[in-house]
């Protein structure tokens, strides 16, 4: 579909295709630009149009196309190692903070236990919880035999 | 006039053209003055600014006990530190700070107000604080609030081992202990770190990719102490101590094999986290009681000059020695005893500890001999062990020996010693006659590297098996029938020596009523796992009375954390009760030496040794040679005696000799041999 100029009319033209007004009417409206302009729509088939084959044409595009893959792909070449590396510098750095963080829990967990397993507070709780040495006559030895001191001592050599 | 106007106009335009030019020129010129010229100058100023050399702290080695229990360990806790002049309002950032970390306002407002005053860019607000309240002033959220980590020493066991482990100075550098006779290795190296930081001295980025100097931290010590053993001697120590009002003492527990020392107690503790509050304490944690203060030991050396005897003279256990009813005068100085003996058999002059005895054994065994004998057992010199200000104790030269110094270093006085060295001496009779160099630390570890293990000193024989064996007999006789009844033990035999002496004044110049008390011993006395040294500084009672029990308990909770095989049937009743415990070694109370006109020569030889009368029509000790093992056991069985068998076969010879005295509790050596 197409816009089409159907004519442009001369001034006298015009001036014939409007009533004649007095001279007098000197309040009669100019002519707008353009105004004695018609715009006719006129319908074009072209579907029996044939797009003709451009070789030229379609090997520019073809090697634009491989061009810009190739820039791609030595774009990404170029960059794939710099950007791996700054993402396991990442992922390094942060392993190492957590392992440095996991390193001084470690720490304060050690340091924990060891206090909670010093031998003064071992013998406070045995204390309250009423675990005591049995006394000297409470421990009995079982089956006691004449040459126990002397295996004893042998043992002991 | 149009030409003229258009050449106006080109000269115009020329000169325009032409400062335009000018202009960029100097610019130019400038600026290959700055970044070609003074480029190093500016570089250096940049780098000033804005790149901080940040130091590393390295951390400190851990100390672990022989099972690998950590003694000293590290932490790391911030301390926080401010910039004044980015202080937006003192007074509310004073009140901002004081509440988490528990400071007084007003008090840190003025500091503030005063940095900012003088320009200052640092300050600290508190060092080392909790991990709660690193927290709370993190979670505030201000740039102006800053932190610095630190690593810190920490002794999770609190007051154990306090005076063996020592502790730091606050900028972590050891002041006592091994900390500081470790320190070296406990430090490590610090490393260095350059980052670049922006205008508020934040971190932007480490200019390094990672460390510039990474930290080497310090070495891990493992010790030969056991820290449950540490802890029954730290514990008894102060119980004693404090029941009988000792102003200090000291328990030292050793292997007699190895020298491995398992116990090296000191009274009065300390708690190595806090810092010492005057210098008063800091003088008193300086002094390890067990290696760094000597003492005269008393009755305790009684055991030397017994060895001495042993090995080079003809007297034995059972000869009798004159004990001259309690008193005897020398050069012109008399010495009393405690009791009034008038004769006893060498055995007993050990087991009753009688002074007169002891004098008239020393005499017979003769100054260069005594002399020699006291350097074997160590006296005199350092023992090695790793700790800083150990004391070699005092033996003066022989050279320098008064015409009184032999009858008074035989029984302990004239001569000063240590509790390790009284430990170690005795290890030599536990031990078959070998004198052993006190171990400590019996592994390292470096950062990275395996563990190595403290190579072993080579141990050096100073006595006869025959001889030590023989005076663990007669040790064991202190314990079973002497001063040192109170440290029998369930179930083990133990052998020892009670010790009394008493302080001298040197301010009063006379002896003080309250004694160094003693006892220094070995269980199970057959084969001794263990030897432990007690000594209480101030006690008013004497050593079989005040040390003996806390050997007793010492020994006992060792035997049993060692699983060591008891050896005698476990007897509930208590047969501790001393018949006596009075082993004073008293010299000259109160009178000054006279003048020394007789020399030991005008004393003559004391009286040659006769058999014991109360021994003669006592049992003897059975003849088991050429019998093998099984008929040794049934005949000692049968005569209530205890044996000790060495290797296989039939018995070749035993020590004591067939016919010599049964005393009580007697054990027999027999030597088997195909």
């Amino acid at each position: 579909m197409a816009t089409l100029v159907t004519g442009v009319p001369s001034s006298e033209a015009a001036a014939a295709a409007w009533p004649e007004v007095e001279a007098s009417d000197a309040f009669r409206l100019p002519l707008l630009p353009w105004e004695d302009v018609y715009l006719h729509v006129k319908r074009i088939d072209n579907r029996r149009l044939v797009r003709a084959g451009d070789p030229a044409a379609w090997r520019m595009c073809w090697r634009a196309i491989r061009g810009a893959l190739l820039a791609l792909g030595l774009l990404v070449v170029i960059l794939t190692p710099g950007v791996l590396s700054r993402i396991e510098a990442h992922r390094l750095a942060g392993l190492a903070r957590q392992h440095q963080a996991l390193v001084e829990k470690r720490s304060e967990l050690e340091l924990e236990e060891a206090a909670a397993l010093s031998p003064a507070r071992l013998e406070q709780w045995a204390r309250s919880l009423e675990l005591l040495d049995p006394a000297p006559g409470q421990i009995h030895t079982l089956n006691p035999s004449p040459a126990h001191g002397a295996a004893v001592h042998a043992r002991l050599r | 006039m149009d030409g003229q106007a258009e050449r106006l106009r080109t000269t115009r335009l020329f000169l325009l053209a032409w400062g335009g030019l000018l202009w960029a020129i100097v610019i130019l010129l400038r600026l290959v003055h700055l970044q070609v010229v003074r480029h190093a100058e500016y570089a250096q100023q940049a780098r000033a600014q804005h790149i901080r050399n940040i130091e590393l702290p390295a951390p400190r080695g851990a100390i672990l006990d022989r099972a690998g229990r950590p003694l000293a360990l590290r932490r790391r806790l911030d301390s926080v530190y401010v910039d004044p002049r980015h202080i937006p309002d003192s007074r509310k950032a004073a009140y901002l700070l004081a509440g988490p970390l528990k400071l007084d306002p007003e008090d840190l407002y003025q500091k503030l107000e005063s940095a900012r005053r003088q320009r200052r860019g640092f300050l600290w607000v508190q060092r080392r604080i909790s991990p709660e309240q690193s927290e709370s002033l993190r979670s505030l959220r201000h740039n102006w609030i800053r932190f610095q980590p630190e690593i810190v020493r920490q002794y999770p066991k609190g007051t154990l081992a306090a005076h063996l482990l020592g502790a730091v100075s606050f900028d972590q550098q050891g002041s006592s202990g091994l900390e500081y006779s470790l320190e070296r290795e406990l430090r490590g190296r610090n490393g260095r770190l350059k980052i670049l930081a922006d205008v508020f001295d934040r971190e932007v980025t480490r200019l390094d990719p990672g460390w510039a100097e990474q930290p080497e931290p310090g070495a891990n010590i493992g010790l030969s102490i056991d820290e449950r053993i540490q802890f029954a001697a730290e514990r008894e120590l102060q119980i004693a101590a404090e029941a009988e009002g000792c102003w200090a003492g000291s328990v030292v527990v050793m292997k007699p094999d190895t020298g491995e020392l398992l116990a090296l107690a000191s009274f009065p503790g300390f708690d190595p986290n806090q810092p010492p509050r005057n210098r008063q304490e800091a003088e008193l944690r300086a002094h390890n009681h067990a290696v760094s203060v000597p003492f005269e030991p008393g009755s305790v050396f009684k055991v030397v000059t017994i060895t001495a005897a042993l090995e080079t003279t003809n007297l034995r256990p059972e000869t009798v020695i004159p004990c001259g009813n309690g008193r005897i005068t020398l050069y012109g100085r008399t010495v009393r005893d405690h009791h009034s003996y008038a004769a006893l058999p060498m055995a007993d002059v050990l087991a009753h500890s009688s002074n007169i005895g002891a004098i008239q054994v020393g005499l017979k065994v003769g100054e260069d001999r005594m002399y020699e004998y006291v350097r074997r057992f160590g006296f005199g010199s350092r023992t090695g062990v790793p700790l800083p200000a150990e004391s070699k104790g005092r033996l003066r030269e022989l050279a320098a020996w008064q015409k009184t110094s032999l009858a008074s270093i035989a029984m302990g006085h004239e001569i000063s010693a240590t509790t390790l060295q009284l430990a170690r001496a005795v290890a030599v009779i536990a031990n078959g006659g070998l004198l052993v160099k006190p171990k400590l630390i019996l592994w390292r570890q470096r950062p990275g590297a395996a563990i190595q293990p403290e190579p072993d000193q080579p141990p050096v024989r100073v006595l006869r098996a025959e001889t030590a064996n023989l005076m663990r007999r007669l040790m064991e006789g202190v314990v079973l029938r002497g001063t040192g009844r109170a440290a029998r033990l369930d179930g083990y035999s133990a052998g020892g020596k009670t010790g009394t002496a008493q302080i001298y004044d040197p301010v009063a110049h006379k002896y003080l009523h309250v004694y160094n008390a003693s006892f220094v011993g070995f269980a199970p006395a057959v084969s001794p796992a263990i030897v432990v040294a007690v000594t209480l500084r101030g006690a008013r009672h004497y050593g079989g009375a005040v040390a003996a029990p806390v050997f007793r308990k010492v020994a006992q909770e060792a035997l049993r954390l060692m699983n060591v095989p008891k050896d005698l049937p476990e007897s509930p009743a208590d047969d501790r009760t001393p018949v006596e415990t009075n082993d004073l070694a008293v010299a000259d109370l109160g009178s000054p030496p006279e003048e020394e006109t007789a020399t030991v020569a005008e004393l003559g030889d004391p009286p040659a040794a006769q058999p014991a009368p109360g021994y003669a029509s006592a049992a003897v000790i059975p003849d088991f040679q050429g019998k093998p093992l099984p008929a040794v056991l049934r005949q000692a069985l049968a005569a209530g005696l205890q044996i000790e068998p060495v290797g296989s076969g039939v018995a070749r010879a035993q020590f004591p000799e067939p016919g010599a005295p049964l005393l009580p509790g007697a054990r027999v050596r027999v030597v088997f041999a195909p």
